[in-house]
């Protein structure tokens, strides 16, 4: 095993006896006194892959942040393998944080550090594997996001898509045992979408793994996942299986599933009228 | 009005308690991540290598031209009364007392503790540190804590490297080449510099300008807003900030060391 | 970034400088060999006047440096200043009826301790008291004396005049001749008239004040309390001015501060000292 600190013995048995690993319970977030998340419930069950869904600037991205606790809620309960996350103290936290990867839509590498020291990194940090064994597990990861060749390089002369691989690579380089990957498809070619989709379902199924994917690319989520949320201004709006989602009688699903321009998912950013904002004289 | 004036006061003063606070509150965890030290030198080295080993440059050309200058001027003055024989002990005396700890601080403030902020401002804005926090590596601990112990450690040693140049300094323009005796040079400084009194306090002043300068530096960094302007005010206040504290602290240093 | 090597080697280099500049700071520029806090053993002087000795002023024995003074303190019962001072250990043999003084190195310079050893075979003893002392000379006193026979106007550069006074006090060759506060000259002369029972003293003035009325009052000053005294020439109105040689008429005699402060303590309201002449 190659934990430095072992589970804690609390969290594992309050576990096994819930099907969901991360349940969201009533949960509000916000910022600045602005509403980002309203009261949301969402159960992401164990050993499958769940995508959440929704137009950019929902709170997505805000969601992950919560479960892995880099915010906290304004109320409402977030549990991960059963224990509420906002009521640990540091050391659980960590040793929580060290079984839970996170892919960043940015990539956030680490920019002094070469693509291989970056996804080397939480090895080194959390484990007292020989150098042999770590090369070999990098490599075995770089090989799986297709950037084994760029090894080498600096995270300045990586593309966008590349960065974001790499840190993928880099999110399950301690095989945790969930993974949240927040926009993995964003910025990559079709084939590479492709080999990512197909890694992380193959990830999650040989390393049993729970994987929580944020997306908007619809059509290729929804082929790799087990259950499918559709979030909207801070709500839930609908949850299933794939083929629940594409068949929902909801002109909100409808409209996001088919990636149709109008229907009751704004495009703008709430704003007043724009005839309004035009005709206004500056005073 | 002035009930809104005296408004603005408090909460700039409440502000400033609560940003003292904090900033207390990250410096005592920072601390904490000092024994990580003893199993991972090579983060403390990596920090000593840019904010000691980069400020090198700085801090030798400054203290050689101080020093010169320093020689230069205390010559033409002493010449006068004929007492130029004491000028070692003058020059030695103001650098190891006071020229060097400040001036190496303010000079470190520009060169290492901006860009410390700004490495550190843009960690943050990059979400270096957020992922970090995730991979459950504390960057208290890991970021923060090489930087604080290498910028604690390099400043007196800067400082030390600064007088010492200095001194070297104004030998070279008082004993070489405006013919000052070179024994009285010497003997005079010696007779006249305690090691207790004057360059050992000169030594804990460089330390404490050492853990105030990268304490405001590292926090700002830390606590910069993870956006451009952000990163750049940080960087600003952090050299504001360290020059303002440094020298009020070798004011009140100096009442406390020297003042009997 | 650099290698790790580099690295390394430049951290290497930055300590090594670093304690380099410690060791020069320690050893070259301080002293690290002379006495400081740790060893060395004390002994005792007292004075009645310390002058300007500091805790850490030098000890020197024959001019070199043997300790420090480490403490001062003052008896207020005997009216004397006890200074504690510790020498080092390898100047154990101070005969006991050697003399502490209080010194001044050059003109502007620090004040030491010096000790002036004896011929006595019995030697002071850790804790023992110096017990002859000579008390600090106040410099100002002797400068005073020494600065009066510098800075003299050249000869070529002026002319000479006479004034005659009951009294001089303590005016001195040299002393300065001012005209509203500004130094015009200096005193050359001071001779003393025996049929007459006065002073005749002799003056230069600078050439550019070369537009004295003849009616010129002359009168001695105190520049302060303690200050040196000085003529000082107050102008009267008349057309005609002084000639080389010539000389001033009115004059007013020092005021000689201890027969004033006698008549002010007994209450007496005569005239002072001086008089119109
Ligand atoms: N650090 C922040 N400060 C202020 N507002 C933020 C911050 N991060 C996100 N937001 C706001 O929160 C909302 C949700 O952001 P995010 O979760 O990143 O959306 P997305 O669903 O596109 O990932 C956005 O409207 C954004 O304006
Ligand atoms: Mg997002």
């Amino acid at each position: 095993m190659w934990h430095e600190d072992e589970r804690n013995p609390n969290v594992t048995t309050a576990s096994n006896n819930s099907d969901s690993l991360v349940s969201l319970r009533n949960v509000h977030f916000s910022i600045a006194s602005r509403r980002i998340i309203d009261g949301m419930d969402i159960e992401i069950p164990r050993g499958g892959v769940t995508t959440i869904m929704g137009p950019s600037g929902t709170g997505k991205t805000t969601l992950l942040r919560l479960i892995g606790r880099q915010w906290v809620p304004d109320s409402g309960q977030v549990i991960v393998d059963g224990v509420d996350i906002n009521r640990i103290g540091r050391d659980e936290l960590y040793a929580l944080r060290k079984r839970m990867g996170m892919m960043f839509q940015t990539g956030a590498l680490f920019t002094h550090m070469s693509v291989f020291d970056n996804v080397a990194f939480p090895l080194r940090e959390h484990t007292h594997l020989p150098e042999r064994l770590i090369r070999h597990q990098v490599l075995m990861k770089l090989q799986a996001v297709g950037l084994r060749g760029a090894r080498d390089l600096m995270p300045s002369e990586l593309s966008g898509g590349m960065a974001r691989r790499v840190a993928l690579a880099r999110a399950i380089a301690l095989d945790p045992m969930m993974v949240m990957y927040d926009e993995p498809f964003t910025g990559q070619d079709p084939i590479t979408v492709g080999v990512i989709m197909q890694l992380i379902r193959m990830l999650n199924d040989s390393l049993g793994l729970t994987s929580i994917i944020v997306s908007h690319d619809v059509a290729e989520v929804s082929a790799i996942s087990d259950k499918l949320y559709l979030v909207a201004g801070g709500k839930v709006i609908d949850a299933g299986t794939p083929a629940h989602m594409q068949h929902s009688d909801s002109e909100w699903v409808q409209q996001f599933m088919n990636a149709r321009p109008d229907g009751p998912v704004p495009f703008h950013y709430p704003a007043r009228d724009y005839a309004e904002d035009l005709l206004e004289v500056a005073t | 009005m002035i009930a809104d004036r005296l408004q603005a006061l408090g909460s700039l003063v409440i502000d400033s308690l609560r940003r003292f606070g904090q900033a207390t509150l990250f410096l005592m965890r920072a601390l904490g991540g000092f024994t990580d030290m003893l199993r991972k030198p090579h983060l403390l080295v990596d920090q000593l290598y840019s904010v000691g080993v980069l400020s090198l440059a700085i801090i030798l050309m400054s203290g050689l031209s101080v020093g010169m200058v320093l020689g230069l001027q205390m010559y033409n003055t002493l010449v006068d009364f004929g007492t130029e024989d004491s000028l070692g002990p003058a020059v030695a005396l103001s650098l190891v007392r006071e020229l060097g700890p400040v001036l190496t601080a303010l000079l470190f403030a520009g060169r290492a503790g901006s860009a410390l902020t700004a490495e550190i401002g843009l960690m943050k804005a990059t979400e270096q540190l957020a992922v970090l926090e995730m991979m459950a590596v504390d960057p208290l601990r890991r970021v923060i804590a090489p930087r604080l112990l290498a910028g604690i450690l390099s400043m007196p040693l800067l400082a030390a490297m600064f007088s010492a140049i200095a001194i070297l300094g104004s030998y070279l323009v008082a004993v070489q080449m405006l013919g000052v005796d070179e024994g009285a040079f010497w003997s005079q400084m010696q007779a006249k510099v305690d090691l207790y009194e004057d360059v050992y306090n000169g030594i804990i002043k460089s330390v404490v300008f050492g853990i105030v300068v990268t304490w405001i530096a590292v926090f700002e960094g830390y606590d910069a807003t993870p956006t451009t302007e952000g990163v750049s005010r940080a960087t600003t206040r952090t050299v504001v900030y360290s020059a303002f504290a440094v020298l009020l602290l070798d004011f009140m240093l100096t009442a406390l060391m020297f003042g009997d | 970034m650099a290698s790790r090597r580099s690295i390394e080697i430049g951290v290497g280099i930055f300590v090594v400088l670093g304690l380099a500049a410690l060791f020069m700071l320690a050893m070259r520029v301080s002293n690290l060999s002379s006495v400081g806090g740790g060893g060395g053993y004390e002994l005792t002087a007292r004075f009645k006047d310390i002058g300007g000795l500091k805790v850490r002023s030098p000890v020197r024995m024959g001019g070199v440096l043997i300790g420090r003074v480490k403490r001062i303190a003052y008896d207020s019962r005997r009216y004397e200043a006890v200074v504690t001072l510790t020498i080092e250990d390898r100047y154990r043999n101070i005969p006991r009826d050697s003399h502490a003084n209080i010194n001044t190195s050059g003109l502007l310079g620090e004040q030491y301790l010096g000790i002036v050893p004896g011929k006595s075979r019995d030697y002071l003893k850790p804790g023992e008291r110096i017990l002859r002392t000579r008390s600090a000379v106040v410099l100002e006193q002797m400068l005073g004396k020494l600065l009066r026979l510098e800075g003299s106007v050249p000869a070529a550069e002026g002319y000479e005049l006479v004034a005659r006074f009951d009294n001089i006090g303590s005016l001195a060759n040299g002393a300065p001749v001012k005209m509203g506060g500004v130094r015009i000259g200096q005193v050359t002369a001071i001779e003393y008239d025996r049929e007459r029972f006065e002073a005749i003293v002799r003056m230069r003035i600078d050439k550019r004040y070369n537009n004295i009325p003849v009616d010129t009052s002359a009168k001695i000053f105190s520049a302060n309390l303690l200050g040196n005294q000085y003529i000082s020439l107050e102008p009267g109105g008349d057309e005609k001015v002084l000639k080389p040689g010539d000389r001033i008429r009115l004059t007013q005699s020092a005021l000689v501060l201890e027969v004033l402060i006698g008549q002010m303590l007994l209450n007496k309201t005569q005239e002072g000292a001086g008089g119109k002449k």
